[in-house]
């Protein structure tokens, strides 16, 4: 008998790359998140210390919260953190619960699907320029079409991970446990 | 239409689509419904805006802060400082619980960050001294909402960009309906320990052991004197005080214990933009559909209804509140606030009621439906930390439900508790 099935290696594919780009969005939210305090606190100091403010720290501090925030909405759809109310979940027989599940997913690819489109049309047509710096404002705000996109790449791939785990025998998934196990 | 809104709303929400998403998504179906497929550029713009601004970023900082407080220890410190004092109370260590959310809430101001962090230290320890798990459990989940009433608060961030209050303005007001609810669980947790005779500290207060105490907590007590007299004093933003706070809270791991390495910070940002990105979506979310709402006037149709049963404004504000009971059994406090605040808040200002009076009121009240059975986050957390099934956290913690009820029904009716500090700092023009 082969050891992996076809199944078995697309689930650990899909793992494999959502992890990856996880991994790289993660990188760039930290990266965000450690300038934006940096800025933060600069302005904080220039300020009251330096009594000489900065004006572009302000700026600059949002724009990485934009980038930040939106990048980090697909790493929260991975991880499944979203909020929802699990009502349904503790009742209903699994069956339902899990084709439930593929209609939550639908449902939740079209509103981004939206978000993609609106976003980069907001993005293309946009004429403004950031205040302090003269850099196109389309910079900013293609963090939401961006998240977008993430956000379906994410979402795509933890439902190919859902559709073809159904297909991964019982002793495969064993195998895996007691390997995890030892490892 | 609200009918149509409504339905759809609950439909996506009990089938599990997360919050922020049926939020987006009942937006979406308005615009089409209402056949203005031209507002539908509206919902890229506004929720970039929602997230483009300064007073937001006041969150993420709150976040992080806590956060690195939480890694470096300094919460224990704080526990052996509070319980040389508060330890000699009857039921020593369940005060001292008390004593510690409350100095706690100065620090962070997430409620399940609380439950959590005392979680793990106060309930094997008080198991260990003859306290009955679930009891000790209770006082914990109880204890841990005055974090988000006492400032810095999460959800008071929230709620002010959303609702456009003051943030200083909301920090100031919470403070002493926080400490009542506070002296509240202190009154009960007395009565309680009187009649099943829970032991007390026998420590004595000595010079020496005070000293020693005190420097080991100061640079914990230190983070709320310098946010909260920052910002209630007006020296800064609370944006300014956030970013002040990660500072310090850096300066402290880094230069001060040393006890955090590179790699700790990596995963305390990387937890906390994972946090962000959960917020980003419901923030974000619910600002278009409170735009949405707004152009439709559903505000006012909601208050119509409200004032069709009466027009007295206690009847009202009464009926607010069952309704946020409700809605906060099966709802989170952030998307609770968010999507109610916009259509609940105009109706109780027509009343004549304070902006900063409801956006409190409706903190307190959400706060509490954290721990109010059939589901709420700290009575999960509580659950997970304590160790324990629903049935037996909720036998215990009712007492501290009804304690912190009776505290709410307080806020609602007399407004000085919330008004006085912010109309003495001057918040209030």
């Amino acid at each position: 008998m082969q050891p992996y099935s076809r199944a078995k290696q697309i689930v650990d594919t899909a793992e494999k790359a959502g992890l990856a780009i996880e991994k790289i969005c993660g990188a760039l939210c930290v990266f965000c998140f450690a300038a934006m305090t940096l800025v933060a606190i600069l302005g904080v100091f220039f300020r009251y210390v330096m009594q000489s403010p900065f004006m572009w720290t302000e700026e600059v501090a949002r724009y990485l919260l934009v980038w930040l925030g939106f990048t980090a909405v697909s790493i929260a759809l991975r991880q499944d953190k979203h909020i929802k109310v699990e009502v349904l979940a503790s009742f209903a027989p699994l069956i339902v619960v899990k084709s439930m599940n593929y209609i939550v997913d639908i449902l939740v690819a079209v509103f981004f699907v939206v978000l993609l489109w609106q976003g980069y049309r907001m993005t293309v047509n946009n004429i403004m320029m950031a205040s302090t710096f003269q850099i196109s404002m389309a910079w900013i705000l293609a963090a939401v079409p961006v998240a977008a996109a993430l956000t379906l790449v994410q979402l795509t791939l933890n439902v190919v991970k859902k559709i073809f785990s159904e297909f991964v025998s019982d002793s495969e998934l064993k195998e895996k446990i007691t390997k995890g196990e030892r490892s | 239409m609200i009918g149509i809104i409504l339905t759809l709303f609950f439909l996506l929400a009990i089938i599990g689509v997360p919050v922020g998403i049926v939020v987006a998504l009942t937006t979406l179906f308005g615009f089409l419904y209402t056949d203005n497929t031209i507002f539908l550029s509206m919902i890229s713009q506004r929720m970039f805006s929602a997230m483009d601004s300064f007073t937001f970023l006041a969150l993420p900082f709150f976040l992080l802060a806590g956060d690195i407080m939480n890694k470096v220890g300094l919460t224990g410190r704080l526990v052996d400082f509070a319980n040389l004092f508060f330890g000699r109370l009857k039921g020593g260590l369940a005060q001292v619980n008390i004593v510690t959310s409350i100095i706690f809430g100065g620090i962070s101001g997430a409620a399940v960050a609380d439950t959590a962090a005392l979680g793990r230290i106060f309930i094997p320890a008080m198991t260990q001294k003859g306290y009955e798990r679930d009891f000790s459990t209770a006082v914990t989940v109880a204890s841990s909402i005055i974090a988000p009433i006492i400032p810095p608060s999460i959800i008071m961030v929230l709620y002010g960009s959303i609702m456009e209050v003051s943030i200083a303005g909301l920090f100031a007001a919470g403070i002493i309906p926080g400490l009542m609810i506070g002296v509240a669980l202190m009154i009960l947790t007395r009565i309680i320990a009187g009649r099943r005779n829970y032991p007390t500290n026998p420590e004595k207060i000595t010079f020496p052991r005070l000293v020693k105490r005190t420097r080991g907590a100061m640079w914990a007590l230190m983070m709320p004197v310098i946010i909260l007299g920052g910002i209630l004093g007006g020296f800064f933003t609370p944006t300014e005080a956030a970013a002040i706070a990660v500072g310090f809270a850096l300066f402290v791991g880094l230069v001060v214990y040393r006890n955090l390495t590179f790699k700790d910070l990596y995963s305390i940002f990387f937890k906390s933009a994972v946090t962000m990105g959960v917020i980003t979506m419901l923030l974000s979310a619910a600002t278009v559909l409170a735009w949405f709402l707004a152009i439709e006037q559903i505000p006012e149709m909601v208050a119509h209804i409200f004032m069709s049963i009466s027009d007295n404004k206690y009847i009202i504000l009464l009926l607010c509140n069952i309704f946020l009971v409700m809605v906060g059994m099966f709802l989170d406090i952030g998307p609770a606030l968010l999507i109610l605040g916009p259509i609940l808040a105009p109706l109780a200002i027509n009343l004549g009621v304070h902006p900063l009076h409801f956006g409190i009121m409706m903190c307190v009240n959400l706060n509490i439906a954290l721990m109010t059975p059939p589901m709420g986050a700290c009575l999960f957390m509580g659950m997970i930390v304590g160790e324990l099934k629903l049935g037996e956290l909720v036998r215990a913690l009712w007492p501290f439900i009804l304690a912190e009820f009776f505290v709410l029904a307080l806020v609602i009716y007399i407004p000085a508790i919330t008004m006085w500090v912010p109309g003495m700092l001057g918040f209030i023009k």
